[in-house]
């Protein structure tokens, strides 16, 4: 790195810092227009890029900054007052500056364009406010004019010999970037105040290269390692054969190993101001070119998260932020029309909880009308009616997310949302976070982002299978399920994938062993005794793989742990099931695994393939529900029945207690009337399930305002199926055919014929 | 680190000057030992040996970072057979591999212990498995010679040559082209 080069970089590491700070500055400006150390604070920045620029060889950026300096100048002289208009033309300039700066950073060179329009803008602007000043403040603005060509005098002067000024303008950066012409300031008190806050601020921070910051993590995480180890060591020993005072000292070595650990952490955090802090210009831009009133109110600005984090929620954030200033806040108005304030308030808020950092962005503007959103989603084909009008407002609301509807533009025109709704939702949930929104139409929106408190550390589950340590990150952990033999025979099969029925719905499995073609430890489906000792059960964890959950057999579930995560080596990227690996307290490595990459790899997302095509009915089950819902449900011990979902008029469960008998019949109360019972498993010549003295269940028909209730074994689920039935081989009265239902073959009854099986003419007499 | 017995250490100075400049200027009269280039470059280098069943193989001490004896580590499902498992070297997660399957060889009576040696890479570090250390040997360019044609292919595409020392071959490996298999499917 040669001298120049390293001035240069100084520079710009300076210029960045200060024109970050530019944008929030100046919003604050307009609204406290009076403030000097506002002013005062811009100024200084702007003269230090001008001061500096002009022995680094940057005709442009001097150019505009001057511009833009000298009208500051007067700003500060109180010559020029500060209006809206002047600040939209320094913006400008900062935004030209900016430029500027971004061009020198990446080619060390200032860009072809030309912004001597800029800066006779800058000027024209300057002239007229000097104008109207004169005819007020005569002296004053010769004063400033003098201030002026002083300074240009001084510059000049420091032209004259570049090299030698070097160090003249390193002990300048080092004071107060005061104007070396300006000595006699109108207000000394305020200038003394910012000389003593300025330096002390420089003084107590020092830059270091984040990569050596990374190595120093490390190597702390090393020594808490190697802390660990020899704790455990000693302890193993047993402790006393420890002195007191080694005892002591082993005490101190822990403690400040744990102190250090801590605070090396700190060095990575940063607070979220720093990305904050470019939102009100962002707010502010978008609200003038939209003609409406925005207040962005920030609370909780210093808490602090990971840098590589901050990186990871800038875009998703601004996203959020633009859609509410451009779209979810109205205009002033149609918010008066409203009986709002004109001016709406976009409220942003961060804090920690629970190892987890909230950001809750929240506006009082038009709000998302759930409905449309619905209809959009209809219309666009993502979802049928019936899951609609299923759906609570709440996960209609999530819609948003859907890729389908965001990219489909029409959605932001009605809702004000959506175009890269989905884009947010994948960022942060890559961070390991989740986003959840809520709604309500004229009041306002309101989104609540959590994200782990830094990247590098993750909490997660960890399990063994074949005897190799796995961990799966809590954040594709949707929950965990322990299976004791009992239930086994809730797993079914379905052309070689099984599946487990998790509260009524299939769940695909998938056993890690297999997918990692690992030595199973412990067979996973014995037919063992139940009583067996060794019988521990199942474990399934179920993880989330994009929209989709599946289940996930393990040998043995741990503890959750947070874990470190580190990169994997070149030669295994292309293992998809892999998300990177970790040292575990006892030093020995462990994997983590990837939840979309476990399902890939056991063929759950297979583009062809039976599993695929199961995996697809379920799908569509789920989705669609276009298709013939039917009732399942058992009859005896091993029968399985169905009737269409259409022709049951209720689910009932009848206390046995309260069965009574009339003309023949088992019946019961019922809403004022008698309901006749009928035991299916009687009628079909079946054996009835043992009562137990449990509520029986019972479906109930009701025709012409009558009611009759057969009474079922048990209620097992209701599918959804278009499978064609088969005409029963038997032709028993009373069963219309059979279908495959997840892979058992289950009877349709037919309800009509079955129940004038027991009374003819029930429901025709009715008329009688 | 262990120390490693050094055989025929002549000048310690130009070796260490060796192990900072990399690949830096092209090696001319009076520094011609800041070069590693190619090894029929006409001055004497150094090798870190090994064995590996009855083969004796080396690869230059530049590369190398350390040798220890391997550890414990965790297996790597569905990667190629040649990837071992990974290993904690300080915090460090660093993959290993087994040379013997790497380069084709028998696979031999299982040793005790196993050798780890740990070299540099343009990839990171990778740590390679041996049966046994040998030691650090400085060898004469005139007895370096190309692959021989007829070296069965695996081990041929991975070693720059052979040294023809007095009782013994010793196959020159190039660390960059062993370590590199991530073409190799599962």
């Amino acid at each position: 790195m040669d001298e120049d080069d390293s001035i240069l970089r100084d520079f710009l590491i300076e210029c960045g810092e200060g024109v970050g700070r530019l944008d929030q500055e100046f919003v604050e400006l307009e609204n406290d227009p009076t403030s000097k150390d506002l002013i005062g604070s811009i100024f200084r920045t702007i003269h230090t890029i001008k001061g500096t620029c002009g022995f680094l060889g940057l005709p442009n950026l001097e150019m505009v900054s001057h511009g833009a300096e000298n009208i500051l100048s007067g700003m500060r002289a109180e010559e020029i007052p500060v209006t809206e208009e002047g600040i939209t033309i320094l913006l400008e300039a900062v935004d030209a500056i900016k430029e500027l700066l971004e061009s020198i950073e990446e080619t060390g060179e200032e860009p072809e364009k030309n912004y001597t329009a800029m800066r006779e803008s800058l000027d024209a602007f300057l002239a007229q406010s000097e104008t109207a000043e004169l005819t007020v403040k005569t002296d004053e603005t010769k004063a400033s004019a003098e201030e002026i060509s002083k300074i240009r005098e001084l510059e000049e002067e420091n032209n004259i010999d570049k090299p030698a000024l070097v160090e003249k303008v390193e002990e300048e950066k080092d004071k107060p970037a005061q104007p070396p012409s300006l000595p006699q300031e109108k207000s000394p008190a305020e200038d003394i105040k910012s000389k003593i806050k300025m330096p002390s601020l420089a003084d107590a921070t020092i830059r270091v290269d984040v990569d050596l910051l990374d190595r120093l993590i490390n190597m702390v995480g090393e020594l808490v390692l190697a802390r660990n180890q020899l704790l455990q060591q000693i302890r193993g020993e047993g402790g006393n054969k420890l002195s007191e005072g080694n005892n002591a000292t082993l005490q101190q070595l822990n403690l400040i190993t744990t102190e250090l650990q801590d605070k090396v952490m700190k060095t990575r955090m940063q607070p979220i101001k720093n990305l904050w802090d470019k939102f009100p210009r962002v707010v502010r831009d978008l609200a003038r070119s939209n003609q409406k009133e925005i207040d962005v109110v920030m609370e909780g600005k210093d808490t602090e998260l990971d840098k590589t984090l901050l990186e990871a929620i800038k875009d998703p954030m601004t996203h959020i932020i633009r859609n509410a200033a451009d779209h979810g806040i109205e205009v002033p108005e149609e918010r008066v029309r409203l009986g709002k304030s004109p001016k709406g308030t976009l409220h942003l808020k961060a804090y920690h909880e629970g190892g987890q950092i909230n950001i809750e962005i929240e506006d009082d503007g038009a709000g998302i009308d759930v409905e449309r959103v619905k209809q959009k989603a209809f219309q666009n084909g993502l979802i049928s009616e019936e899951a609609l009008t299923q759906m609570n407002d709440r996960d209609s609301i999530r819609l948003i997310f859907h890729p389908g509807l965001s990219t489909a533009k029409k959605v932001t025109n009605v809702s004000g949302r959506g175009v890269g709704m989905d884009v947010v939702k994948t960022n942060i949930e890559k961070i390991g976070g989740t986003i959840d929104l809520s709604s309500q139409v004229g009041r306002g929106t309101f989104m609540r982002i959590k994200i782990p408190l830094t990247l590098a550390i993750i909490p997660a589950l960890m399990v063994v299978s074949g005897g190799e340590p796995f961990a799966i990150p809590q954040a594709t952990l949707v929950e965990l399920v322990h299976i004791d033999r009992k239930s086994d025979l809730q797993m079914e099969e379905i052309n070689g994938v099984d599946f487990y029925r998790l509260r009524g719905k299939l769940l695909p499995l998938l056993n890690l062993n297999k997918v990692l073609r690992l030595k199973s430890a412990l067979p996973v489906k014995q037919n063992n005794d139940e009583d067996d000792p060794g019988d521990i059960g199942s474990n399934i964890v179920i993880l989330k793989a994009g929209e989709r959950s599946y289940g996930l057999l393990v040998d043995k579930v741990k503890d959750s742990e947070e874990i470190v995560v580190k990169p994997l080596s070149k030669q295994l990227k292309h293992l998809s099931y892999l998300a990177g690996a970790t040292i575990m307290g006892d030093g020995r490595v462990a994997l983590i695994l990837d939840a979309m990459g476990i399902a890939q790899e056991g063929g759950l997302l297979q583009d062809a393939g039976e599993t695929r095509k199961a995996m697809q009915e379920e799908e569509e089950e789920e989705i669609k529900f276009n298709k013939e819902p039917m009732i399942l449900f058992s009859v005896g011990e091993h029968d399985r029945c169905a009737i269409p979902l259409s022709e049951v008029a209720r689910l009932e469960e009848i206390n046995p207690e309260k069965i009574e008998k009339s003309g023949g019949f088992d019946v019961i109360q019922y809403r004022g009337d008698l309901l006749p019972l009928v035991g299916l498993a009687d009628l079909l010549g079946l054996a009835p399930l043992e009562s137990k003295g449990q509520n029986l269940p019972a479906i109930v028909f009701s025709r012409n305002e009558r009611n009759i209730a057969l009474m079922v074994g048990r209620i097992i689920d209701i599918v959804n199926t278009d499978a064609a039935i088969h005409p029963s081989p038997t032709n028993k009265a009373g069963v219309k055919g059979s279908l495959v239902i997840a892979g058992m073959t289950t009877d349709v009854l037919d309800s009509d014929q079955l129940i004038d099986m027991v009374v003819p003419g029930w429901f025709e007499n009715e008329a009688a | 680190m262990p120390l490693l017995p050094l055989d025929h250490v002549e000048d310690h100075e130009n070796r260490k000057s060796d192990r900072r400049v990399e690949k830096s200027d092209p090696p001319d009269g009076k520094e011609r030992r800041d070069a590693i280039a190619d090894p029929r470059e006409a001055y004497n280098r150094q090798y870190v040996t090994f064995y590996l069943g009855d083969h004796y193989l080396g690869i230059e001490v530049e590369k190398v970072q350390e040798v220890f004896k391997s550890k414990e580590m965790t297996g790597v499902p569905l990667a190629s057979s040649e990837i071992a498992g990974l290993i904690n070297l300080r915090g460090h997660i660093i993959i290993t591999l087994d040379l013997r399957k790497r380069l084709g060889f028998k696979e031999g009576s299982p040793q005790d212990e196993e050798m780890s040696i740990v070299v540099r890479t343009e990839d990171g570090q990778v740590n390679l498995l041996v049966d046994r250390i040998g030691g650090v040997i400085e060898v004469r360019p005139d007895l370096f010679e190309e692959t021989p044609p007829t070296l069965d292919k695996r081990l041929a595409k991975v070693i720059k040559g052979i040294y023809k020392l007095k009782d013994c071959l010793l196959l020159a490996l190039d660390s960059d082209l062993v370590t590199r298999i991530e073409d190799v499917a599962a």
